[in-house]
This record gives C-alpha cells, structure tokens and sequence, in this order.
C-alpha cells in the first residue's frame, strides 16, 4: 500500500521536471528546445538546468587545473569507482530500513570509495612498477566491475526505492527532483568557489612545483585539494551527466579552453564558459527530447565544441596552422623565383 | 541417466563458464602486449570507442551477426585512433587526457545512438553492453550418457562460447608463431626495423586481434570484463616476472583463473552469502582487480625485506 504514492510521486516528480517532454504536441521540437533553451520551460526544468549549467562552470575551472597539473584520468577513476560506494550506501541504507532514496548518503558513499579509488592510483604508481597509465586503468576498470556486482546485489532488496540508481551510470536529469538539482548546485557551487579561493596557488603548483615548494607551499596537501574538488565535481554530476561520462566534462572544456589561449585566467573563463554552454545545450536538449539522456548529449556537445576549436582557434587551430603554412610556402616559393634557385621541395601544392 | 545436478549445470552454467573462462583468457594475453608497451590506456580507449561502432552496424543490419559487427568496431576504433593521433598532434593536449576525451566521447555517442533507437530493438541495450548476456546462453544439454555420445545434441551450443574458444585457441597459436617478433618488436622497434621485422604491422595485427577480442567478448560477456580483463591480469603478472615468457603465461594463467573463480563466486558463493547469485562479469573484473592488488601488496612486501643471508654452502 505504501509503494503506490511513493512511485506516483516519483513518476510525477520525473514528468514535471522533463517539463516539455509532456507537451511536445505544440510547435516542433525546435521551438520546444527553444522555449527550454531561454528559460521558459517550467520551473523545475529551469532549477534543473540552472544547476547543471552551473555544473559546467565548476568542471570548466577545476578541469582546467586537474589538465594543467597532467591527473585529468583521475576523474575518470574516481568517477567510475563511485559505484561501489553508491550501491554500498544504497544497501546499508535500505538495510537499515529506510525506503526512500537519499541522494546525499549515495553521494557519500561515491565520495568515500573515489577518495579509495585515488589512493590506490597513488599507492600503485608510487610503489610499484606499473605507470601512472597502467594503474588508473585497472583501479577504474575493476572497481567498476565491483561496482556493477554491488548494484547487481541491490535488485534483490525487495520494497526500496531503486529509482534512479541505474541512471546514475549514464546520467539522466528526468528524474531529478528539486532537492537533488539544488544539492547538485550548491556542490558545485563549492567547489567552484574553493577553485577561485585557490586560484592563485594552484597555478603556482601547477607550472613549477618545485617553486611552490621553495616558497614553502604544501604541494602535497594541495594535490590532495586538487584530488578532492575533481571528487566534488565528479559528485555533483553523478545524476545530471553519469559516472561513466563525468569525467570528459573535466577533460573537454579545459582542452577547448587550451587551445584559444594560453595564459591561466582567461583558460578558465573559457573552460568554464565552454562547460556552461554544452551543459545548457545538453540538458536542455534532453529535456525536450523523449529517451535522449542529458549525460551523454551534454558530453557530444562538449565534444564538439573541442573538435570546433581544433579546426577554427587562431595560432592553435588547424585551419590558422594551414594558412600559416601556405603562406610561408609562399614567401618560400617568392625568394627561391628572385634567386633563381630551383624551387623548395615540400613546397605548397 | 544423468545425476539432475549434472544436467542442470551443463545446461545452466557450462556455456556463460566457458564463454566469460575464454573471453577472459584470450584478453589477458592480448592485454599482456598493450601493458607491456605501456599502452593499457588505449585498451581502456578501444574497448569504450568500439561501442558507437557496434550500434551502428547493429542498426544498419538489425542482427547482432559477428562480421557486420567487427567491421563497424574496427572502424570505431580506427576513427578514434586516428582522432587521438591528432588531437595530440595538433591540439597540444596531453596524451592522457586526449585519450580520455576522445573515449569517452565515442562511448556517449553510442549510449546516445542506443538510447534513441531504444524502442525499436529490445535486442541490444545498454545493460548487455556493459554485463554481456550470460544468462542467455543456456545449452540443451542431454539427460543420459548415451546422448552425449550423439553429436546432434551439441548441435543446439550457443554460437558465443565456441567463438570465444575459437579466439583463444587462434590468438595462441598466433603469438606462439610470431613470438620472436613480438619480443623484438616490443623491446626494440629500431632493431626491429633493421632487421626488416615490421614493427609496424605487428602492431597493427595485433590491434586487428585485440579489436576482435574485444567485439566477440562485448557480446558474450560486456564491456566491463572486456577493459578489465585487458589490464589487470598483465599487470598483475608484471609485478610478478620479469621474463617475457613466464609473464604472458602468467597472465593467461591469471586471466582464467579470475573467470571460472569469479564466476564461481558470483553463482555459486554469493547465493549463500546474499541468497541470490550477483552479476558474473562484474565478478570476474573485480577479482582480477583484487588478485592486483594482493600482488601489489605482496610484492612491496618481499623487496622491502632485508634480504636473508643465504645458508652457506
């Protein structure tokens, strides 16, 4: 008797938060995508996207730091070791006799079994032979099998309320709820601030650390904080964008950001602008389109805009590179026709 | 006739035993080379970058037929190859994170790809990319002796774990024959070179080999055994050996192992733990990052000692 109004107000919550999936009846998709796009499409679908916008301005500035001092990966292991913790938490929870999902608890336990995930990387690279590369692939790798054996062993508790956990593999904001978007938010939100409260030592370590060492700075502790804002992010995106996924939010933004510019403060702007805009393209795409997930449009979006710079950044881009190249091969080619020299091999063809 | 324990395992568990045992054998040895030449990162890239590949070959045939599908995950593998060529080429991002970035990327394209098409086929969804299939592949194992003796009661086998077995069996035979190339070409490209041994096409057959691994066990026993198998019996052995030889068979060894232990455990031991048996190849993959670390531990353990004065002689 008690599940009945538990799953309608799940099914409610989901509904009402997809917002414009419900109505697509009016106008085509793209005017739905639209009204989604300027913040017209419901409240709980604008607390949604608020929070996963600015989820994209904290992966945009913490993912710059994490590339610049070379552990973008370790988003990746921690993000896919999150698993286990979240299963784990999930059946003490429900061992204990609670029903209803508590975000917060599933996030604590993805915190604690991360923050393992990491340690383990540390432990293996430092005191074995294997490489750094080596052992963020088999941490990530098989902490995830463990994890799927653990959310395996949730589908036999019986009355719990599952809804959502499968999601939080590939990501999804349909069944979000407020209280999830708003917990989202002020995660990100923190550490985001924590990221620009540590602006200035961060990029003393992450250039020359053995500077920051002779300055008397604790780059160990700040690597440790490093580790810690990466979890954070990687937290708050678990429900919006997937464990499987979050880790290129890291990645994309601050790579696209690399490639305009190369000094630390406008990297960032642009990092977290480029997070910003594929997380508000994404989710609000998703929102309007039924079955299509926010984790991995908000990744494909992110994506492409990294594959746009490539081709188009000036100094960096592909595009600029070719130009430049034609031109030199040009002013080659007018040099080698006043000397009379036989023309450069290589030149423009 | 048949003890009804017997024919309930061969009918039951034989063939997802067999299959996941394969699978994990031949990646582990595949997998050998890739650590070996540092390059566990792209086993990770390839087993998430082949998925796109394979959805859409899906979508395009509408069956899960082996060819079409290793076609379209070469394919997958070899864009995002290329792709991560480039990136670090021309993007000056650094090899890790342009490896990451394009992976994952390809891998939410093809939950994208997935997804969208989730309505219309109820064959392929993201639960058996990642845990395979196993509990599919039951056999109709015969109920007397006599029967097995008859060759058309092994006429109803699943396809998978034979392909699988197959797989093995050639990717043996294949680096038992190149073995001398491989050490050279591991250890010394340029030698290797001098002396006209192809560095470059044994890498690419083994690429060709390792995708293959990967498609078929994609199928059979999902994605996370796949990545995990690939890295963490070789790195386990690694720790292990220092000699080429006794590391591969080391791995296969372990590689083995993990599968028909993990997949003892997930059906037979957390029944009587949990009262429910747990998903298999999520087992598999976590005792083979298990047997890692106990050998990581072990290892530290042995060299930090002082060395024992050996009894005179």
């Amino acid at each position: 008797m008690l599940d009945v109004p538990t799953a309608s107000l799940a099914s409610l919550a989901s509904a009402s938060v997809s917002g414009a999936t419900a109505t697509p009846a009016e106008g085509g998709l793209l005017e739905a995508w639209a009204r989604v796009l300027s913040f017209q499409g419901g409240y709980n679908t604008n607390v949604v996207l608020f929070g996963t916008i600015l989820l994209g301005i904290s992966a945009g500035a913490v993912g710059s730091f994490a590339m610049l001092k070379g552990r973008a990966l370790v988003a990746d292991a921690i993000s896919h070791a999150s698993l286990v913790g979240v299963a784990l938490a999930f059946l003490l929870h429900s061992a204990l006799g609670q029903q209803e999902r508590s975000m917060p608890l599933l996030m604590l336990g993805a915190a604690a079994s991360g923050a393992c995930a990491v340690v383990a990387i540390e432990w293996i690279s430092k005191h074995t032979r294997l490489s750094p590369e080596t052992a963020v692939a088999t941490v990530s790798s098989s902490s995830f099998g463990a994890g799927i054996v653990a959310l395996s062993a949730t589908r036999r508790v019986d009355g719990a309320d599952r809804a959502g956990l499968d999601e939080l593999i590939f990501g999804s904001t349909a069944s979000m709820t407020r209280a999830d978007a708003l917990l989202m938010a002020v995660l990100a939100a923190a550490a985001l601030g924590a990221t620009l409260a540590l602006y200035r030592i961060l990029t003393a370590v992450a250039f020359n650390e053995r500077f920051a060492r002779s300055k008397g700075l604790p780059v160990r502790l700040l690597d440790a904080i490093l580790a810690a804002l990466v979890g954070a992010v990687a937290m708050a995106g678990l429900q919006a964008v997937g464990m499987l996924l979050v880790a290129a939010l890291l990645v994309a933004p601050a790579a696209t950001a690399r490639l305009w510019t190369t000094r630390v403060a406008p990297m960032v702007l642009v990092a977290a602008a480029a997070g910003a805009g594929a997380a508000w393209v994404g989710a609000s795409f998703s929102a309007v389109t039924p079955g299509a997930p926010a984790g991995p449009l908000i990744i494909v979006s992110a994506a492409s805009t990294f594959m746009l710079s490539l081709l188009i950044a000036p100094e960096r881009g592909l595009l600029s590179g070719w130009l430049r190249h034609r031109r030199i091969a040009a002013a080659a080619r007018r040099v080698a026709a006043s000397e009379g020299q036989p023309r450069p091999r290589g030149g423009a063809s | 006739m048949m003890p009804p324990e017997l024919h309930e395992f061969l009918t039951l568990d034989l063939m997802p035993l067999v299959a996941v045992t394969a699978s994990a054998a031949t990646l582990a040895l595949l997998g050998s080379f890739l650590v070996l030449r540092r390059q566990a990162m792209l086993g990770d890239a390839m087993a998430h970058s082949v998925l796109p590949g394979l959805v859409a070959a899906f979508l395009v045939t509408g069956s899960r037929d082996a060819g079409p599908m290793f076609l379209g995950a070469t394919a997958a593998a070899a864009l995002s190859g290329l792709t991560i060529a480039a990136i670090i080429r021309h993007g000056r991002v650094e090899r890790s994170a342009a490896i990451g970035l394009v992976y994952t990327t390809m891998f939410a394209l093809g939950v994208l790809l997935l997804e969208l098409n989730g309505g219309a086929n109820v064959d392929l969804d993201v639960d058996c990319v990642l845990s395979g299939q196993l509990e599919l592949m039951f056999w109709n194992a015969p109920t007397t002796w006599a029967e097995v003796l008859d060759a058309s009661s092994f006429a109803g086998m699943p396809p998978q774990p034979l392909r699988l077995v197959g797989l093995l069996i050639a990717s043996a035979a294949a680096v038992v024959l190149a073995w001398p190339l491989l050490r050279a070409v591991t250890f010394d490209a340029a030698f290797a070179r001098s002396r006209g041994l192809l560095p470059a096409a044994t890498s690419a057959g083994l690429m060709a080999l390792t995708t293959l691994a990967i498609v078929l066990s994609f199928d059979a026993v999902g994605s996370i055994l796949a990545i995990a198998l690939l890295t963490c019996p070789p790195a386990t052995a690694r720790l292990l050996t220092d000699r080429m030889g006794p590391y591969v068979m080391l791995s296969v060894g372990l590689g083995g192992a993990a599968g028909l232990l993990g997949y003892g455990l997930a059906t037979r031991g957390a029944p009587l733990l949990l009262g429910a048996s747990v998903d298999a190849s999520g087992a598999v993959a976590a005792l083979s990052g298990l047997g890692l670390i106990v050998a990581a531990v072990g290892s530290r353990r042995g060299r930090s000692r002082p060395r024992a004065p050996r009894p005179g002689l």
